[in-house]
């Protein structure tokens, strides 16, 4: 169970994370959505533990994460961070192999287990056959998949992910989403999951954060936060649900299309 | 041969050719028959044939120090050289950036004027008082780049290359004012400072050594630094405390590396780039490679000072600026594609 409790970030003098507090337990998927600067991807940082907390804390099952040293830390949470500037001459196979580190020693040498688990995590992410390429040739989407094959590798119970979808096209999308979902589901992970797509995360998150301005503004089930009248008013834009044929979640469409 | 062992036979080979070149080529030459000859008699504790005397005198008291004193000065500046570009994922990151080399230049300088002794403490004092100016000076940047718990690397080179510049500047002019002493210090500044005999070279291995030894064993830290200190530190890396012990590491190689033959540049920046292009940017693989290919590089280069203006010398710091910028350029241009970084 992941907890967040009063945690406020604080950048310079600006305030922008304030006071927010919720669970994720076991097996849950909590979905994050927000205007652009809402908080988001601080929120993703200050719950892996790499950015100082101007107050408050994050516990995972119960155990302050500022209180663990960097290697336990990576073993309970692990994070794909938005893809940007990885180094081109690394191959696929090299850089989620560096998702072991947390069970390495200094020199960093795989045993056979470790490479078991990280044949494993690129199966799961559907990166099998990007193992050989050099990561300066892959496309963003690519990069993407390689970054969840690393996260995975990590086996961490807690699984953050910060616009995880943004670079894939619509059917590695609902892959990784599935994949998430099932992470979820089927092995106990807890996951807390920055999206920008609204009908994406209604599908595949059981709960839904909404931040605005650093401020948690609705928590719960996707129903509920997912309302037209509530999201008009926090992106400045008219929107309206649109139903979808047999029982299906109606989808958020705005109004002038 | 297993093709990922390919690198390491190459380098070692080029590393050997440039051993044998190095201790062979100058104003007088040993050809290869008679080292084998001199080198046998002496390994199986034989009388020197007494035609042989004068290649044995050369060979062992001025070609054999001065080969490995070069050799460690090019594997120390190679090595230091890949870490730091590691370390600061900056292709223009080496041994002279972060002030590290100045400090150490400057310390080495104050101890050079202070004692003229070719006596062990002398000799010793040079280094020791090379890596407290390394040390230092990375303190001091270390600490003026900090903003509150975490230090940004691009803060570190901006404050490198300041403190870089003043304290180049006191060693200029700790140069001028030093009257005797003008043209050693001169050398100094050119990295044509190379002091003969074995002395030296024993008054490195203290700082050599382990400096390297440590620096061999970061290649996975380097490795995950580049994807960046936070994704780093999410990969459960302790980047701080290992960002100091690289940096430790290195300043200890660099005071070792520029203590005994001055400043010589370039072998730190484009030994690893080199390497890199040729076969990628793995520091597990990085790192080994570079001090190997940096020992022969500036061993090359030293053979070629020896002999482009024979009988006099040209400072290898100036061989490897003018071979070495031609040649790399060339190499960047050959790759036709945006430098393997």
């Amino acid at each position: 169970m992941l907890t967040a409790e009063n945690l406020s970030v604080q950048f310079g003098e600006r305030m922008v994370l304030k006071s927010m507090s919720f669970e994720v337990p076991r097996g849950a998927v909590l979905g994050i959505i927000g205007p652009n600067g809402a908080g988001k991807t601080t929120l993703i940082r200050a719950l892996s533990g790499v950015i100082p907390l101007a107050s408050g804390q994050v516990q995972i099952d119960g155990r302050p994460l500022a209180q663990l040293g960097a290697g336990e830390r990576a073993r309970q949470v692990a994070v794909v961070p938005q893809a940007r500037h990885l180094p081109p001459a690394f191959t696929g196979l090299e850089m989620v192999q560096l998702g072991r580190t947390p069970y390495l020693n200094f020199l960093g040498r795989l045993g056979p287990l470790d490479d078991q688990h990280v044949r494993q995590a690129l199966e799961r992410a559907q990166a099998l056959d990007l193992a050989d390429r050099r990561l300066g040739e892959l496309s963003g989407g690519e990069q993407q998949r390689l970054m969840l094959a690393r996260a995975l590798a990590q086996e961490a119970p807690v699984l953050l992910l910060d616009e995880p979808t943004t670079h894939l096209d619509l059917q590695y999308q609902i892959g990784l989403l599935q994949a998430v979902k099932d992470l979820a589901e089927q092995d106990g992970l807890t996951v807390v999951m920055a999206l920008h797509d609204l009908n994406m995360i209604g599908r595949y998150a059981g709960r839904i954060g909404l931040i605005v301005d650093g401020e948690l503004q609705a928590l719960g089930a996707p129903d509920e936060v997912l309302d037209p009248v509530l999201l008009s008013r926090v992106y400045h834009v008219p929107l309206q649900s649109v139903p979808v044929g047999k029982g299906g979640r109606p989808i958020i469409l705005p109004t002038v299309l | 041969m297993r093709a990922a062992d390919r690198p390491f036979w190459i380098t070692t080979l080029l590393l050997a050719l440039a051993l044998l070149l190095s201790v062979a080529v100058g104003s007088v030459f040993i050809s290869p028959a008679n080292l084998i000859q001199i080198l046998s008699a002496r390994l199986q504790g034989l009388e020197i044939p007494a035609a042989l005397q004068p290649f044995a005198v050369i060979l062992f008291s001025l070609r054999l120090p001065r080969t490995v004193l070069i050799a460690i000065t090019g594997a120390g500046l190679a090595g230091s050289g890949a870490a730091y570009q590691g370390l600061f994922r900056n292709p223009l990151a080496d041994p002279y950036l972060m002030g590290v080399a100045s400090g150490a230049g400057l310390g080495a300088v104050l101890a050079m004027s202070l004692s003229s002794g070719q006596n062990w403490l002398g000799l010793l004092a040079i280094p020791s008082a090379a890596f407290l100016g390394a040390t230092l000076t990375v303190w001091i940047v270390y600490q003026l780049a900090k903003v509150g718990r975490s230090v940004p690397t691009t803060n570190l080179i901006l404050a490198g290359v300041a403190v870089s510049a003043f304290t180049s500047s006191i060693t200029s002019f700790l140069m001028l004012t030093s009257t005797g002493e003008l043209y050693r210090a001169l050398a100094f500044l050119v990295g044509g400072n190379v002091i003969g005999g074995w002395k030296p070279v024993l008054a490195l291995l203290p700082f050599i050594l382990p400096g390297l030894a440590l620096l061999l064993t970061t290649g996975h830290a380097l490795n995950v630094f580049q994807f960046g200190e936070e994704q780093a530190q999410q990969l459960g890396l302790p980047v701080n405390r290992i960002r100091v012990l690289i940096i430790v590491a290195a300043s200890l190689t660099t005071a070792a590396a520029v203590a005994f033959t001055g400043i010589i540049g370039f072998v730190g920046l484009i030994v690893p780039h080199l390497l890199r292009t040729l076969w990628g940017g793995d520091y597990k693989r990085l790192l080994p490679l570079s001090v190997i290919g940096g020992a022969a590089l500036l061993l090359l280069a030293d053979v070629l000072s020896r002999i482009v203006l024979a009988p006099q010398e040209v400072p290898v710091g100036i061989i490897t600026a003018l071979a070495g910028a031609p040649f790399f350029l060339w190499v960047l241009r050959r790759a036709q594609r945006q430098i393997y970084w």
